[in-house]
């Protein structure tokens, strides 16, 4: 069952293209999904809440939990609050205005320090966890390979036992 | 077994490839997000955030200084998250409604716009607790030139109805939309752009009372 019979050599060249034509389809799935996940949404920024929405969205295209996302968005959520308290008060109370600017300041500045770290660390998490999916992927396949060999040896032998097995009736 | 298995390496070595991109497709095809319809929900609730009592006692007429409560609520399933702005509106029967098809707002008077950063799934609903605290009768006409809404007084101006019959709010989503930098109305779905908008219905025939 086993046996390279001569003629096969013939095929090896056609077979080898085909192993490495599977072997970059291969690759190629991890490129793509590397790239999927590695892409960021481009544009013109404008500053303040639109730039954090960015910081946000990479923050979640690198593959931060919906946990991660949300504190961000708890945040986000009350600067804009603060934002719209300052752009309610009466125009003589300067002093407060200041302090809840500053303060949104200070909330987007976190947000920007936060989401900067949660993208690194979700980049490398997801990374990790495609690695794994892919290497426990070989590992099946290599599981599964044996699995074959064992069967065809088994069949193999119980061939070659009914082989031996079988009576031989003179005529 | 051994001998068999060096004699046919090349053989192994198929197998185990078949094998590799059967099991990597599959780990890919579970990897990847599933195709799924992007959108937003608007919606208004009334007082006891059901969809009746939108109006004290159930009568659509209101009055100078009568509390109106309503709960709006976005729901965001988009995928990502949003930047979204609820604005209101306040006009006549006579002011251009949203246009759907060619994504176009309202011309009704802007009043306030509300934002809110939204996650996918999640659900964004506030209280919009609205009064008209002035307004004048002139040639026939009802002009509401104040209103009040949650603690915030704004000016409203160029809105009236004959009689005071059938003004309305017309209540429109935004979103921010990254590519163009800047807030469009609905939101892109594939080569498409939709809208949610609703409008509330509402007669101030006795204004000065």
């Amino acid at each position: 069952m086993w046996v390279l019979y001569p003629n096969e050599r013939e095929m090896l060249r056609p077979r080898r293209f085909a192993v490495i034509c599977v072997v970059l389809a291969v690759l190629s799935l991890f490129a793509a999904q590397t790239i999927r996940v590695t892409s960021q949404p481009a544009g013109e920024l404008q500053p303040r809440f639109t730039g954090a929405l960015m910081l946000v969205l990479q923050v979640e295209s690198a593959g931060a939990s919906s946990e991660e996302v949300a504190h961000l968005l708890f945040l986000l959520n009350r600067a804009l609050q603060l934002d719209e308290e300052a752009s309610n008060l009466p125009e003589w109370e300067t002093q407060r205005r200041a302090q809840l600017v500053a303060e949104i300041d200070e909330t987007l500045r976190v947000v920007e320090v936060q989401a900067k770290e949660l993208r690194v660390a979700a980049s490398g998490r997801n990374l990790t966890r495609q690695m794994t999916m892919f290497a426990s992927g070989a590992a099946a396949a290599f599981l599964a390979m044996l699995a074959y060999v064992l069967a065809a040896y088994l069949s193999w032998k119980y061939r070659v036992r009914r082989t031996f097995q079988m009576r031989i009736k003179p005529k | 077994m051994s001998p068999l298995i060096f004699r046919s390496r090349r053989r192994l070595i198929g197998v185990f490839l078949a094998f590799l991109v059967v099991f990597e497709t599959v780990a890919y095809a579970t990897s990847i997000p599933h195709q799924r319809e992007y959108f937003l929900q608007l919606y208004v609730l009334g007082a006891n955030r059901l969809l009746t009592d939108y109006y004290p006692n159930n009568d659509p007429d209101i009055g100078l200084g009568e509390q109106v409560q309503w709960h709006v609520g976005v729901t965001s399933f988009m995928g990502t998250v949003q930047l979204v702005a609820i604005r209101l509106k306040l006009g006549n029967e006579t002011a251009k409604p949203p246009d759907e098809v060619g994504a176009q707002p309202s011309s009704a008077f802007l009043v306030v716009e509300f934002w809110q950063f939204l996650q996918d799934n999640a659900t964004w609903e506030m209280p919009l607790f609205w009064q008209i605290t002035e307004a004048e009768v002139v040639d026939g006409y009802v002009w509401v030139l104040e209103l009040q809404i949650s603690d915030q007084t704004y000016r409203v101006a160029n809105v009236m109805a004959v009689d005071g019959y059938n003004f309305r709010f017309i209540i429109e989503l935004w979103t921010w939309e990254a590519q163009s930098d800047s807030l469009q109305l609905g939101w892109s779905t594939g080569s498409e752009r939709r809208i949610a908008w609703v409008q509330l219905w509402f007669n101030m025939t006795s204004p000065l009372y």
